[in-house]
């Protein structure tokens, strides 16, 4: 159950941050400014993932980590091809930079941290479906 | 009306069905009372997620001109009605975990309280559970349910953390089994410790996964073990080394029954072996050095079974620096030994109960007492006095 809320909650910011982010390429795309407001969604992105940064970095140095960040490690690693720890960090870092240039409008588009972050929002979804499942069976049984 | 908005239609229906059944409870006792309070709270944030979400919809259709007679073709366009649907999904989901599952338990914990049949074993469950919360100072009262194996049903409603403990209706009138809800009650201590483990505990656990990985453990593997100790493992061996120091030897004893089988060390994603679990019961209990109690005794009777039927596994997940990491750091965190001041009291129940004879001790210690008493022994008149004791008045619903 826990295990679920975890992946929602990911899943959840994690699409935050792209509605923000397909929010302001249709603005710019029309000509105009983009509103403070889906400029603020994409902090939802960069903070996600720099709590990811931060946990590569904390499991070297066996240091607090998130387990939010934890669970997304995991939910992007399931069904996939996972590049080791440091090719992991620099996509991570690249993505926020991106998002980072983006938000300010020194770039018009982003690839790295649009897949990255729907990489995250639809594996942690599909994991909270899975132990969503595992809830259900176990509340069919407890009844 | 919009296929989207029909959908905002369908949540909100739900949420008024779930406020009308609250709402259906003159007086809920003073248990299930505070699960209505933080559950009718969690049910105005998911309105307004429903309204939010619409609202955004409805930005998106200013945005792009959408319409139901045709289909996006831009990609920003694409990749925004897909983020809006997902949202929904989400929505759904919450309401299924923090709702769906709840809902339900209300008549279930309403009838069960005071249905002729099961009201007075259930109050004596219920006055057992709060027992253990009280000696093991878990500051939470917890809806207790008849169900079909004990469990515990954690719910998270916004920052509100709460949970329903279920007990296996077979073993409602079994006193002996049910020192094994112990272990339920230690997720809850889990959840309330949570911080601690996650910078004390999981950190040293991760970090000696890494350092001990093999060549042939690639990224993914690696991801897959770190998520099954810390989200999975860790807080069962927590529940195990909290339950050997809440009740220590009837405890154990007990769960040696439950683990007896004939892979003791079958590593399963959800629980870690059951002969690791035993063994690190046995080392707790050791290390609390409880007076009358031979611990060779119990160790030789296990190991009689394990040992003869297994051989050591050479595995990644069951590293022996991983498993002694996450072992020691466990007992360091779980500090609090409530079985030395009950042990006295449950020893000297157990020889009141030997001579037929209900004690007049606390409700936990006599259940506990019973766990230590050969299986031959019938317990069903301790169970009747036990009902008189704790149900001689009747709760009127």
């Amino acid at each position: 159950m826990r295990d679920a809320q975890i992946f929602l909650e990911a899943s959840r910011l994690a699409n935050s941050a792209l509605k923000g982010v397909h929010f302001v390429q249709i603005a710019r795309n029309k000509g105009r400014s983009p509103s403070a407001s889906r400029i603020e969604k994409i902090d939802d992105g960069i903070k996600l993932l720099e709590r990811v940064l931060a946990t590569l970095e904390a499991r070297e140095k066996q240091e607090t980590v998130s387990s939010e960040a934890l669970s997304i490690l995991y939910a992007i690693s399931q069904g996939r091809l996972l590049a080791g720890s440091s090719v992991l960090k620099q996509t991570v870092a690249n993505s926020i930079g991106e998002l980072e240039r983006f938000k300010r409008g020194d770039t018009e588009t982003i690839e790295e941290a649009e897949e990255l972050l729907e990489i995250i929002a639809g594996s942690t979804a599909e994991e909270a479906t899975k132990a969503s499942a595992k809830v259900r069976i176990f509340m069919m049984e407890a009844r | 009306m919009l296929l989207v908005d029909q959908k905002a239609d369908v949540l909100f229906s739900k949420i008024d069905f779930a406020e009308k059944k609250i709402k259906a409870i003159s007086s809920p006792d003073e248990i299930l009372g505070t699960y209505i309070k933080d559950l009718t709270d969690w049910l105005n944030v998911l309105k307004d997620q429903v309204s939010t979400a619409q609202n955004e919809f409805r930005e998106f259709i200013e945005e792009t001109n959408f319409s139901e007679s045709d289909y996006v073709r831009d990609e920003a366009q694409k990749g925004l009605l897909k983020n809006m649907l997902r949202t929904y999904e989400e929505i759904e989901a919450s309401f299924y975990l923090g709702v769906d599952t709840f809902l339900p338990l209300m008549p279930v914990w309403i009838h069960q309280r005071y249905n002729e049949d099961t009201k007075r074993g259930h109050k004596l469950l219920v006055d057992f559970i709060q027992g253990l919360l009280r000696l093991s100072r878990i500051p939470e009262v917890m809806m207790t349910i008849l169900g079909e194996a004990h469990a515990c049903l954690p719910l998270s409603w916004g920052n509100i953390m709460k949970h329903v403990v279920f007990v296996t209706y077979s073993e409602m009138e079994s006193l002996r089994r049910w020192v094994l809800l112990t272990h339920e009650i230690g997720h809850a201590f889990y959840d309330l410790h949570f911080e601690e483990f996650n910078s004390s505990v999981i950190p040293q656990v991760i970090r000696k996964l890494v350092e001990t990985r093999p060549l042939n453990i690639g990224q993914r593997e690696l991801e897959t073990v770190i998520y099954i100790w810390t989200r999975k493992w860790i807080p069962e061996l927590v529940s195990d080394c909290f339950s050997v120091k809440t009740l220590g030897p009837p405890y154990a004893v007990q769960f040696m029954l439950l683990a007896l089988n004939s892979e003791p060390d079958r590593t399963d994603v959800s629980h870690p072996p059951f002969n690791l679990r035993v063994n690190f019961m046995m080392d707790t209990l050791e290390s609390l050095a409880l007076p009358d109690f031979n611990i060779d005794f119990y160790r030789n009777v296990w190991n009689s079974y394990s040992r003869s039927i297994t051989r050591p596994s050479s595995r990644y997940i069951l590293n022996e620096e991983v498993v002694e990491a996450a072992l020691s750091g466990i007992d360091a965190v779980v500090r609090d030994t409530p079985i030395r001041t009950k042990w006295a009291d449950i020893l000297s129940a157990r020889e009141t109960l030997l001579a037929g004879n209900v004690p007049e001790k606390g409700l936990v210690s006599i259940v506990s007492a019973t766990a230590l008493i050969d299986q031959t022994i019938n317990l069903a008149p301790i169970y009747k006095g036990l009902l008189e004791r704790h149900t001689s008045y009747s709760d009127a619903p």
